[in-house]
């Protein structure tokens, strides 16, 4: 389980984050969605320990991130925009990552062949395509069989066909009990794979629940999100 | 006719036998020098065989030669008391002898051989170790020292003399001697018509070699190394310097060769590498500077002031940090056909001789000269990047030093 | 410390793939290649490479390890998302920029005369010159990167510091000293210069290479570094000191940092 409790973030006296909570449960899939600029990112960065928050508490079944840095042994991350060192090899750069690490990669086989990257392993980084990078990144972010999933954006940058595969591997680790968190643009996506979703707006979780009831008979998410602002009657 | 031949034969006899004296201190007539040359007659020999004798002042005011029985064993010390030999008469020559620990006293002018007022002295191969002063000739004309090694060991201009010293002389002739560790090396004041040749002048806490008011000098393949500057010529005229070597003089007030208020004289030929600056040029007029290779030096000239007449012709000027600095205003000296290392210019008719003029004095070098802690930015980007203004603006340049024919190839 | 290491490691076998140190690296070999082939004597060669090593090693330092730094920057946000603190992921980057840097810069550099047989143990003091600078220059280049987001004015802002302490820095000394000509004004003059280290290696290879005899006219100070050891005890020193601070100013910075 994944806990956020009044996490609060400013940048320079700007306040970004304004007392944050929710959780995310092992076994299901967490959307975290918003506009631009809600401070979606900054949350992630914050689980991630990338932003250091001002306040709250960001907590990875009870052990508080900022004990230290044991937490992400057991944390799989795909960023938006996959980079690596242009100069290293697939393989290299799997290497790299496993000797971080104390677990073994004990998915990776598995997934070089689910993701189609046998043949790519002793390529340069800097030849892959753009699929191919973001391939490697889920590569990387689920080989240890993370319990907790941390996904930004992963199919923005991706074909149809690709992104489809994508969602299919990231229901199958909610199904096997993995915590995920999703931050998506892509309201279709979320309504597809997330169970549960966290509304944030100017800092501040504005709804936090299953998706079936923020739908509530709405014909998609979409529809359900324009609803839900109107009500509020609030500025979007 | 007959009796002229008979006559000078038995003058040589005489010469042979009689008019030799020996000198030992066990088993001769006479033990020690002093004796020996008291009673001596005039022109006689007087030889002294090796052993250490503890004399001083002997007095010599005959024609004489002292000898020794075989080179390298004779040693007189006289325990920092007094000088070894004081000549008074013409016609004396000292030969072979080491002379150690000659007295000093800054007023008296303690030297190991003291002449005065002695026509045609010679002093040849002798040693002379710890000097003050090593040989101190006044008044005197036609005297010869002739491969001597003078070598002193104290420390501190004040205490310190001349290797050799000459006041008031005329026709000296001064000849592959070795001198270190003296004031001067050579000293030359009010002296003429004499010649320096093939002496090693080396770290004398002031010049190697040093003249005042002397004119219609000569000083040929001679090599000053290590001295504070290598040769300073001052108030003179009329002085001829030709294939010296002048080599490592460093200090902030250090010349490889040093001109003041001198003129009428040939610098032709010689050798200046590695000193803070090759020639300091004040006073000078109507000297030609000729053939000479100047090499690595910090400044390979410094004029500081009014210098007029001097041609500097077919020299070369090699590796130096800052060719020329001139800090005189109005300049009418020649510079033309030199090689100069830092020229940069092209040749396109192939004659040897750069298309445009060079311009070997530079902001930099003068600023270096003039401005205290400046030499710290020696090399650093900065004064390269004035030195490229300077280059390409030519305007900027202060100094009217110019060598319309710079040569493209080192002279050889 | 082992995940420091393996970070090393990894990131030396980017800087040794990585085609601009390759063409630094040459860069050094063919300049002495061409030094000791066309140049008269080895003075000059040692001259002419001293200057090429004041002028460029400081500037490839600091540009190269600014834009590295800002180029690996989604590169290390995915290292520091992985179980390693923060402090080995800075000084692992460094390292590896700078083993990179220097590895390139010294074998460049000995390249040349090992090859021509013309190899001459003075070669040395340009190589603790030149390891100097890197060292610190790429330290500063990497101050630069983690203090400013924007890229353009962080290579902007280190190209300043290489502007100002190559040249700039001199010039206002230049300046100081015509000002107060009055005054003996060496000893503070030295005090100024070596709070710049590409001075401290201007001069200690000049002292070095004996490069000039005008030496001789500057006075003691000078004088006291040219003794044997004393030099290079004042770069080290004077290095370690410009190495110190900005790195534990920069492990400070990327400790704190937001990313």
């Amino acid at each position: 389980m994944i806990e956020i409790k009044n996490v609060r973030k400013s940048f320079n006296n700007r306040p970004v984050l304004m007392g944050v909570d929710f959780v995310c449960r092992p076994g299901v899939v967490t959307a975290l969605i918003g506009p631009n600029s809600c401070g979606k990112s900054t949350l992630l960065k914050c689980l991630l320990g990338l932003v250091i928050a001002d306040q709250g508490r960001l907590a990875f079944d009870n052990f508080d991130i900022s004990q230290g840095v044991e937490y992400r042994e057991k944390l799989g991350y795909l960023p938006q925009i996959v980079d690596f060192p242009e100069n290293l090899t697939v393989t290299e750069i799997l290497e790299l990552l496993e000797s971080l690490r104390s677990k073994k990669a004990i998915k990776k086989d598995l997934l070089l062949g689910q993701l189609e990257l046998g043949g790519l392993l002793n390529h340069a980084f800097g030849e892959l395509s753009g699929g191919a990078r973001q391939k490697l990144g889920a590569a990387c972010a689920l080989m240890f069989d993370p319990d907790y999933i941390l996904l930004d954006e992963p199919t923005a940058s991706l074909d149809p066909q690709t992104a489809l595969a994508f969602r299919e591997i990231i229901s199958g680790q909610a199904n096997r009990g993995k915590t995920v968190l999703l931050v998506s643009h892509n309201l279709s996506e979320v309504e597809q794979v997330a169970q549960e979703i966290v509304f944030l707006l100017e800092g501040k979780v504005q709804y936090f629940g299953s998706v079936k009831q923020f739908m509530n008979g709405s014909l998609n998410l979409e529809s359900a999100l324009v609803n839900f602002v109107t009500k509020r009657k609030g500025p979007l | 006719m007959m009796i002229v031949i008979f006559l000078s034969l038995l003058n040589l006899c005489e010469f042979a036998s009689a008019r030799k004296i020996d000198v030992c201190p066990k088993g001769c007539a006479l033990q020690t020098i002093q004796e020996a040359v008291r009673v001596a007659p005039p022109r006689s020999q007087v030889v002294v065989h090796p052993a250490t004798y503890l004399e001083k002042d002997i007095l010599i005011n005959k024609p004489l030669e002292l000898v020794v029985s075989s080179q390298g064993g004779v040693i007189i010390d006289a325990q920092e008391a007094g000088a070894h030999f004081i000549v008074t008469a013409d016609d004396v020559t000292i030969r072979g002898f080491e002379l150690r620990n000659p007295g000093f006293a800054s007023i008296k002018d303690i030297a190991a051989v003291r002449v005065r007022s002695a026509n045609r002295c010679i002093f040849a191969n002798n040693q002379i170790v710890n000097s003050t002063y090593g040989i101190y000739i006044e008044k005197s004309t036609g005297c010869t020292i002739l491969d001597n090694h003078i070598r002193s060991n104290r420390r501190g201009a004040i205490e310190s003399g001349s290797g050799i010293h000459v006041w008031q002389s005329t026709n000296v002739e001064i000849v592959r001697n070795k001198i270190s560790g003296h004031r001067d090396g050579i000293y030359f004041e009010f002296v003429s018509h004499s010649r320096i040749v093939e002496n090693e002048s080396e770290e004398n806490l002031r010049y190697g070699l040093h003249f005042m008011f002397s004119n219609e000098n000569d000083y040929q393949r001679n090599t000053f190394r290590k001295n504070q500057s290598g040769v300073a010529v001052m108030y003179s005229k009329k002085i001829n310097m030709r294939a010296n070597r002048f080599e490592q003089s460093y200090g902030p007030a250090s010349f490889g060769l040093l001109l003041k208020d001198i003129s009428d004289s040939l610098i032709v030929g010689n050798l200046i590498k590695d000193n803070t600056t090759g020639f300091f040029v004040e006073g000078v007029s109507r000297t030609l500077i000729s053939d000479n290779d100047v090499i690595q030096n910090g400044w390979a000239i410094r004029i500081v002031s009014s210098s007029e007449n001097n041609t500097f012709i077919s020299n070369n000027f090699l590796d130096s940090t800052f060719e020329v600095a001139a800090l005189a205003g109005a300049n009418s000296n020649v510079f033309s056909g030199n090689y100069w290392s830092r020229y940069e210019g092209v040749d396109l008719d192939r004659n040897n001789i750069g298309d445009h003029a060079h311009r070997p004095a530079s902001l930099s070098g003068v600023w270096v000269q003039t401005i205290d802690g400046a030499a710290l930015l020696l090399n650093s980007f900065f004064l390269h990047l004035i030195d490229l203004a300077e280059a390409t603006l030519p305007s900027l340049v202060a100094s009217q030093i110019v060598d319309e024919h710079p040569l493209m190839r080192m002279r050889p | 410390m082992k995940k420091f290491w393996v970070l090393l490691a990894y990131g030396l076998r980017d800087q040794v793939r990585s085609r601009w140190v390759l063409a630094y690296g040459l860069f050094y070999f063919v300049a002495g290649v061409l030094l000791l082939q066309f140049g008269t004597d080895y003075r000059r060669y040692l001259a002419s490479m001293a200057n090429v090593i004041l002028l460029l090693s400081p500037a490839v330092s600091i540009l190269y390890s600014t834009v590295h730094w800002y180029a690996n920057g989604s590169f290390r946000h995915l290292i520091l998302v992985q179980p390693v603190s923060r402090p080995v992921v800075f000084f692992s980057s460094w390292l590896s920029i700078l083993v990179g840097l220097s590895g390139a810069f010294v074998i460049g550099a000995l390249g040349g005369p090992v090859l021509l047989g013309s190899f001459d143990a003075r070669i040395f003091s340009i190589l603790i010159a030149g390891l100097a600078l890197t060292t610190v220059f790429s330290l500063l280049g990497i101050l630069w990167a983690v203090t400013i987001r924007d890229r353009m004015k962080g290579l902007a802002g280190a190209l300043g510091t290489w502007l100002y302490l190559a040249i700039l820095h001199d010039g206002l000394i230049l300046g100081i000293l015509m000002m107060l000509r009055d005054f003996p004004m060496e000893r503070p003059a030295m005090a100024l210069l070596a709070l710049n280290l590409i001075d401290i290696a201007r001069l200690f290879l000049l002292l070095q290479f004996d490069l000039t005899a005008l030496m001789g006219y500057t006075g003691s100070v000078l004088q006291r570094m040219a003794r044997p050891g004393v030099g290079a005890a004042v770069i080290v020193l004077g290095s370690l000191f410009w190495i110190l601070i900005p790195a534990i100013i920069v492990n400070r910075r990327f400790q704190n940092r937001d990313f």
